[in-house]
């Protein structure tokens, strides 16, 4: 890992397809990239700086959000771009080799697995599905249909304070658990739905609420392989389950078509470089 | 046409780091950041993105 990378060229992987895509328009909009061919497949790459992607320098860049977000979208507009006439399997960002020698052994050692992987994402694309909730109107629509809920509310309007208060209490623990379980159900529902419409799913972790806000907190964050003559059908199911679950503040987003990048494991992720 | 769909300018960035950053092949090249690396920068980024109390609670729990 001790390499000195000064004033030197690293080789920076994007993706991995069968056969040479033409590059062409990513060349125009983002310089010169080029093929590494072995055992049957073809990397894209391109030369990047090893003072910026080198250690120290990436590691000092990857503190800079402005950077990070232009190198990532270089990375992913390269990949989308090669994704419209190649089936792709998609590198996570920062892939990096000291020479094409190494990306070739790369190839030749997981070639196998690279072939059977670009096999079965023939023809299909990664669209992603979160869903959100606004959890004041799933509290009020749950409340409404509860009945033990709306009894209590009943017999909390009728009490003394004192009683009352303890009721309160009594009431917020109800509803607290019939949301929290409502929420696993509406993300259960989702996902079983959409999988009837597609070819494989993933279950990603759920963002913090931060980063999404607006939207209300995220339930579900989730991605669908989905084959390309069944597009239309997919996105019909997000709507019409959108359509069903407005009055209950529930949001399904959808986002794509995307690059496999969820659906790219490998048995064996680590080669001795 | 299909409010459903994000359309591009949707996307956001969160979206893109969730996907580059986070997924796709890792292999180890001759020379990389480790992927414990990776996941502590993603961490570092979602508080760049976060609001002031996301930021303080992962703060504390990354470094």
């Amino acid at each position: 890992m001790d390499v000195d990378t000064h004033g030197e060229h690293l080789v920076y992987l994007y993706c991995v397809t069968a056969q040479p895509p033409n590059l062409d328009e990513a060349r125009d909009q983002f310089g010169e990239l080029y093929c590494v061919c072995e055992a049957g497949l073809c990397a894209v790459v391109s030369q990047v700086q090893a003072g910026e992607f080198g250690q120290p320098g990436l590691r000092r860049n990857l503190d800079d959000l402005g950077w990070v977000a232009a190198e990532t979208t270089r990375h992913e507009r390269i990949v989308e771009m090669v994704c419209r006439d190649r089936c792709v399997i998609p590198f996570r960002f920062a892939t990096l080799f000291t020479a094409d020698e190494s990306v070739q052994t790369l190839l030749r050692a997981d070639c196998e697995e690279f072939t059977a992987l670009l096999h079965q994402l023939d023809s299909k694309a990664e669209w992603g599905v979160k869903a959100y909730c606004d959890p004041e109107t799933l509290r009020d629509c749950v409340c409404t249909r509860d009945g033990a809920i709306s009894e209590l509310d009943e017999t909390i309007r009728l009490a003394s304070s004192g009683k009352a208060f303890l009721l309160r209490k009594k009431r917020d623990e109800l509803a607290k658990a019939a949301l929290a379980g409502r929420t696993d159900q509406y993300a259960e529902r989702i996902v079983e739905v959409l999988h009837g419409v597609s070819v494989e799913t993933r279950i990603r972790r759920v963002l913090p609420r931060g980063p999404t806000q607006g939207h209300g907190a995220m339930i579900l964050n989730s991605a669908f392989l989905v084959g390309e003559d069944n597009t239309r059908r997919f996105l019909d199911t997000v709507t019409t389950l959108n359509e069903g679950y407005a009055e209950d503040g529930v949001v399904v987003e959808c986002s794509g078509p995307w690059p496999p990048y969820n659906f790219c494991d490998l048995a064996k992720k680590v080669i001795d470089g | 046409m299909d409010s459903a769909v994000a359309t591009e300018k949707d996307v956001t960035l969160l979206e893109l780091l969730d996907r580059v950053l986070d997924k796709g092949v890792i292999v180890s090249g001759d020379i990389v950041i480790s992927v414990a690396d990776v996941d502590l920068i993603y961490v570092g980024l979602r508080v760049l993105l976060g609001s002031i109390e996301t930021m303080e609670r992962l703060r504390g729990s990354a470094v």
